[in-house]
C-alpha cells in the first residue's frame, strides 16, 4: 500500500499539526520544516473533500504561489479537462482550477491563458464558478496556432508541433487528473504535456500501436521526449475522484482518493501520484525513462513529502 | 415483387448491423421519451480512434477496431447522457472489449444477455459491437434511460454472442467468480497483471479471472512445444530484468514472490501456461487444481 511506502520517506507527518485547522496551514509546515530540520518539502498532498481548499493549502505548503510564479510572469495553464473528456474521473475537478486562478489573483498575477482550452461546460461544472465569473473571463483563450519545435535532446521525438503559447509564457502550471491509462498504466504531470502538443504529434505517439509491448515503450519514451521542450514551474495533480481502470477516457471504476498533490518536479510528482493508484513508481516506464534521460528521479525516497491525512 | 424483395434485403442488413451505416444504430430525436441529439452523430474509423479517445484507444486497436459512433444527448430536465457504439473486428474482440468494461460492483441490466449497468455507466455486447452508455455522474434516476438506450441499440442487432474458446470452456466449469477477461495483447495484460519487464510474455490469446482469493491467468498456445518454449523465454526475461528476486523452478513450471508480497506460480499443463497469483499459497494451490481440471 503506499502509504507503507510513505512511512519511509523524509516526509512531515500529519500528526504534527493535528488538531489545527486546515486555514493555518503554511505556518504550521514552514513550523512543521523546522522540527523536521529540513526546507520546505517537495511535494505537499492533501486530503479532503473541500478540493478547493486543498489546492490552496498544497500550493502554500511548498512555499506558496510567488515561490513558482512571480509577479508580473505571463502564466500558461496546461488543464486536463479538454471537451473530449466527459466520463467522471477523466477531467481535472473544476474546484482546483478555481484555487489556481484565485491565488495567482491573490499573488498579482493577471496575464494567463490557456495552453488547451477546457470544455465549454468546464466552469459550470461548479457552483464556486459564479463567484469567479470575472478571474474566468479574464483568461485568455488558447490560440489554436501550434508552432514546429525541435527537440534536441530527444530520443524518438525529434520534432514536435506545440501550441505557440507554450513557448512564449513565462511560466507553465500544469494542471492534471492522476488517472488510470490503458497504454502506460499511468497519466499525470508528464503525459498531460500532450495537452499542449498538436493531435497529429500526438497521433504518431500512437500510431504504431500494434500487439507488441514495445510500442508502450514507444509511447513513453515519446512522453519522456515531449518535456524536453519546457520546464514545468508548477504542478498540481488533481487525484480527487480518478479512473482506477479503463482510463484515460473511460468508463471504467472510480477511485474517490481525495487528495491534492503540488511540487514543481513533474517526475517526483508521477512517481508519488501513481503509488496513489496503487503501482509502484518502478512499474511506470514514464518515471524510469525520465529518471534515466535526466529529468529527477522516481525514487520517492529523494524527496520530502507533506501529507496532510 | 423485385422492390419488395430489395427492401426486405435492405432490411436484413439493417437490422444486422453489417453493412448498414453505423450511426443508424444509434437513436435519434425523441425516439426514446424527450432525448434529443445534441449537436450530432459523429463516426471514428480507424486512427481517427486516437483522435476521440486518445489513449484508450489502444485496447480497442489491440483486440481490433473497426469503427465507431458517438453522440450526446439532452432530455427536457437538460440531463445529459452519452451513447457510444463500438464495432470490432470480431466477436471474441467485441467479448475482449466488453470484458474490460466490467468489475466486480456489475449488475445485469435489462439489455440483453451480456449486459451490465456499473454505478454511472451500462455497458453491452452484441455480436461484434460494444455499446456504452454513460452518464456525467452516477444518478439512480437516470438508470431506466440508460438501460432503454442500450436495450434499444442492441435490439437494432441480431447477432449471436459468439464467446472465444477459452472462455467457454472455463465459463462452463462455473470455477471462475464473476466474469472472465479475455486478452490478446501486452497492452490488457499489462492491465491485469504487470510482468516485469511488460514483454516478459509472447501470446496470442489468454484469459483472466479470479478463482475465490487467487487471480489465474490462462495463455493459450498452438502446441505444448511453443508453451513451453515461452515460458522459459518468460523466465529468463523476468530473471534478468529482476535480479533481487528469487526466482525457484519446478519440474513444470517456476514461481516467484512479486513486490506486494504474493505469490506467482507459473505452470506448464499441455499448450497452456497456467499463472496463479495470490498470498494464501493454498488457495491458489486449490485454483490451479481446478484450472487445470478443466484443461483436461
Amino acid at each position: 500500500m503506499p502509504m507503507k511506502n510513505i512511512d519511509r520517506r523524509n516526509f512531515l507527518k500529519s500528526s504534527l499539526i493535528a488538531g489545527v485547522g486546515l486555514a493555518v496551514l503554511p505556518s504550521l509546515a514552514k513550523g512543521a520544516t523546522k522540527l523536521s530540520g529540513s526546507s520546505l518539502p517537495d511535494i505537499a498532498s492533501i486530503a479532503g473533500t473541500n478540493h478547493f481548499q486543498s489546492t490552496i493549502d498544497a500550493i502554500e505548503a511548498i512555499g506558496g504561489i510567488n515561490k513558482f510564479i512571480p509577479r508580473g510572469s505571463k502564466v500558461g495553464l496546461l488543464i486536463n479537462a479538454p471537451g473530449w473528456w466527459t466520463k467522471p474521473g477523466s477531467y481535472t475537478h473544476t474546484n482546483i482550477v478555481l484555487a489556481t486562478l484565485k491565488l495567482l489573483n491573490d499573488a498579482g498575477i493577471s496575464d494567463i491563458c490557456y495552453l488547451i482550452d477546457p470544455a465549454a461546460e468546464f466552469f459550470s461544472r461548479s457552483p464556486l464558478s459564479e463567484k469567479y465569473t470575472s478571474l474566468i473571463s479574464s483568461i485568455k483563450k488558447c490560440s489554436g496556432n501550434y508552432v514546429e519545435v525541435n527537440i534536441p535532446n530527444a530520443v524518438k521525438v525529434k520534432k514536435a508541433k506545440v501550441i505557440k503559447e507554450l513557448l512564449q509564457v513565462d511560466k507553465l502550471i500544469n494542471i492534471p487528473i492522476n488517472k488510470h491509462h490503458s497504454g502506460v498504466l499511468y497519466t499525470g504531470c508528464m503525459k498531460n504535456m500532450m495537452g499542449a502538443c498538436s493531435g497529429d504529434t500526438n497521433k504518431s505517439f500512437h500510431q504504431s500501436i500494434s500487439k507488441d509491448v514495445e510500442d508502450v515503450e514507444h509511447l513513453s519514451q515519446c512522453i519522456v521526449d515531449i518535456n524536453h521542450i519546457r520546464k514545468q514551474d508548477l504542478c498540481i495533480t488533481d487525484a480527487t475522484e480518478v479512473l482506477k481502470t479503463n482510463g484515460p477516457f473511460g468508463p471504467g471504476e472510480i477511485a474517490k482518493i481525495n487528495k491534492v498533490f503540488a511540487g514543481s518536479s513533474p517526475v517526483a510528482m508521477d512517481a508519488y501520484g501513481c503509488t496513489l493508484l496503487d503501482y509502484r513508481p518502478q512499474d511506470i516506464r514514464t518515471n524510469v525513462l525520465a529518471s534515466e534521460q535526466g529529468f529527477g528521479n522516481y525514487d520517492l525516497k529523494k524527496y520530502s513529502i507533506f501529507e496532510k491525512e | 415483387m423485385r422492390y419488395l424483395i430489395i427492401f426486405m434485403l435492405l432490411s436484413i442488413n439493417l437490422t444486422n448491423g453489417i453493412g448498414a451505416e453505423l450511426k443508424n444504430i444509434l437513436p435519434g430525436n425523441k425516439e426514446i421519451d424527450d432525448w434529443q441529439v445534441v449537436d450530432s452523430i459523429r463516426t471514428i474509423k480507424g486512427n481517427q480512434l486516437f483522435d476521440y479517445i486518445d489513449g484508450g484507444a489502444e485496447i480497442f486497436v489491440e483486440y481490433g477496431f473497426v469503427q465507431a459512433v458517438s453522440a450526446t444527448y439532452k432530455d427536457n430536465a437538460n440531463r445529459q447522457l452519452q451513447a457510444e457504439v463500438y464495432e470490432m473486428a470480431d466477436s471474441a474482440a467485441s467479448y475482449g472489449a466488453y470484458s474490460f468494461y466490467l468489475n466486480s460492483e456489475g449488475q445485469n441490466a435489462n439489455a440483453g444477455q451480456e449486459a451490465q449497468i456499473i454505478d454511472y455507466y451500462c455497458v453491452v455486447r452484441k455480436g461484434n459491437c460494444v455499446i456504452v452508455i454513460s452518464i456525467p455522474q452516477a444518478d439512480e434516476g437516470l438508470f431506466k434511460s440508460i438501460e432503454k438506450f442500450a436495450s434499444a441499440i442492441a435490439s437494432k442487432y441480431n447477432q449471436t454472442n459468439a464467446k472465444p474458446e477459452l472462455v467457454s470452456k472455463i465459463e462452463k466449469a462455473s470455477i471462475a467468480l464473476g466474469h472472465i477477461k479475455y486478452i490478446e495483447g501486452s497492452v490488457g495484460l499489462g492491465n491485469i497483471y504487470r510482468f516485469i519487464p511488460g514483454s516478459a510474455i509472447k501470446f496470442s490469446t489468454a484469459v483472466s479471472f479470479f478463482i475465490d482469493k487467487t487471480k489465474c491467468l490462462v495463455f493459450d498456445y498452438n502446441t505444448p512445444e511453443e508453451a513451453n518454449n515461452n515460458a522459459a523465454m518468460a523466465l529468463q526475461k523476468m530473471q534478468q530484468s529482476n535480479p533481487d528476486v528469487a526466482f525457484t523452478k519446478t519440474d513444470n513450471g517456476f514461481f516467484f514472490t512479486d513486490f506486494k508480497n504474493n505469490q506467482v506460480k507459473a505452470l506448464l499443463y499441455k499448450n497452456y501456461l497456467t499463472f496463479t497469483i495470490g498470498k494464501d499459497v493454498e488457495k491458489a494451490k486449490i485454483a490451479e487444481e481446478k484450472i487445470v481440471e478443466v484443461l483436461k
